[in-house]
């Protein structure tokens, strides 16, 4: 089946959802050393891991959000927040989950889960927001997870235009290759399983640099 | 018949942009505005820094308003995506700044220092002032754009300032005014005189605001005429 037109839009950084003020971890990953060579393995690391990780809380918020199950998507709040240790990775999460839901509001304002999940949950993860826009937007749960994992990659490649002398077509390039990857990884993080059983892959140093990022006087991204 | 009120808007504080090149004194202006208004209105202020907080601390140095009253946003390479083409995170900013300070009367939000296209988007402020400065050169105003041709006040600072770099105000306010028609050009010096003109102007569109009869002049770009030839 063809990916529908909400996807597209989930996944188009015109969309106003806030990510554009983000690197995924690289502006920090570069004052620690990296070099614009090294960002794929950086893109590929955080897909394997927090990427895999996220991409299963939207697929599981998708499930959930289909079903009308509000207590399920709180229960998915509680899921990203045990998986997120960093407090200002956590807080990073709840800004771009609020900005996401805020525009999703105004893209699918029928759907009736959107706001009670948006009324209720004081925490809104990104992962989770995701996955009631996905679901709002008639997203399956392998769609959302594909848009998670697209975003997360594409996040980094796009910071790495700006903070590195990296040519755009290549970092774009990075997300072709990166594609078969991508997509085993989306039917990987949309197995239906329990809550508990979600996946947690972690990646600590990130957390641990999101650390010290949030305290870096000059920085041009929040994370 | 009273004039209707925007559900939206009513209760909040009434929110202004302020936009303009780096350096034109976007960060002094609302000192000053804060500096005159402070007494008798509740302000908050949110800063887009382009690359540290900078804006917001010299802000608080001043002493001019409580520091909570001072968010900083991170825009990520990209002040005039965060004022206009994706709002989010300025509107979380402001959001988060009434619901911890409110109620306030007015938050003002300090663009990153951009080019003359950058202005703010209408779901972000209520209005918008644009700042240049007589040493960024005389012909700005006349190259248009649309901090020039749009805002709701165009400010003309450091006008002390002309003779020493060759600038002449009076060329200035031609350029401007010939964009802008009659929307509201106001040549100052902020270290000379301060803010009082702006700052009574931001009073009137407060009273509009309130009363439901606030217009702003942004109504986007000229829509292209069709030719029947």
């Amino acid at each position: 089946m063809a990916l529908p037109l909400s996807a597209l839009l989930l996944a188009d950084a015109r969309t106003p959802t806030g990510g554009y003020a983000h690197s995924g971890g690289l502006e920090a990953a570069i004052a620690g050393g990296l070099t614009a060579e090294n960002v794929p393995a950086l893109v590929r690391g955080r897909l394997h891991t927090v990427g895999l990780t996220e991409a299963a809380l939207a697929a599981a918020a998708v499930r959930a959000a289909r079903g009308g199950d509000l207590d399920a998507l709180l229960g998915l709040d509680g899921e990203a927040a045990a998986r997120c240790p960093s407090p200002a990775l956590r807080r990073a999460a709840s800004s771009l989950g609020r900005s996401l839901l805020r525009t999703a509001a105004v893209l699918w304002p029928q759907d009736p889960v959107l706001p009670a999940y948006r009324a209720a949950s004081t925490a809104t993860p990104r992962p989770v927001a995701l996955g009631v826009a996905a679901g709002a937007g008639g997203l399956s749960p392998v769609d959302a997870a594909l848009v998670a994992l697209h975003e997360d990659a594409a996040t980094v490649a796009a910071a790495a235009v700006k903070l590195l002398p990296v040519d755009a077509a290549a970092a774009s390039g990075w997300l072709a290759a990166l594609a078969p990857e991508v997509e085993r990884l989306a039917a990987e993080a949309a197995e239906p399983c329990q809550p508990g059983e979600l996946p947690s892959a972690a990646a600590p140093l990130l957390d641990l640099r999101s650390l010290d990022h949030e305290r870096h006087a000059a920085r041009l991204f929040a994370t | 018949m009273p004039p209707e009120v925007d559900p939206a808007t009513s209760g909040r504080a009434l929110r202004v942009g302020i936009g303009g090149p780096v350096g034109s004194g976007k960060s002094s202006l609302i000192a000053e505005v804060c500096r005159v208004l402070a007494d008798r209105l509740r302000i908050g202020v949110v800063t887009n820094d382009i690359y540290t907080t900078e804006d917001a601390e010299l802000l608080r140095s001043t002493g001019v308003l409580s520091p909570e009253r001072i968010v900083a946003v991170q825009t990520g390479c990209c002040p005039h995506t965060a004022i206009r083409d994706d709002v989010t995170h300025n509107l979380e900013a402001v959001e988060g700044l009434e619901a911890a300070e409110g109620p306030l009367d007015v938050v003002l939000v300090e663009s990153g220092g951009d080019n003359l296209t950058a202005v703010f988007g209408p779901a972000l402020a209520d209005v918008q002032v644009f700042v240049l400065d007589c040493a960024g050169g005389d012909d700005v105003p006349r190259k248009g754009g649309p901090g020039i041709t749009r805002s709701d006040l165009l400010v003309i600072n450091k006008t002390d300032l002309a003779p020493l770099v060759g600038a002449d105000v009076e060329v200035m306010l031609d350029g401007a005014r010939g964009h802008r028609g009659a929307l509201p050009v106001l040549p100052i010096s902020l270290r000379q005189e301060g803010a009082r003109d702006v700052a009574h102007w931001l009073e009137h569109r407060l009273a509009d605001f309130r009363a439901g009869r606030l217009q702003t002049s942004d109504v986007g770009p000229p829509v292209a005429h069709e030719h029947t030839h």
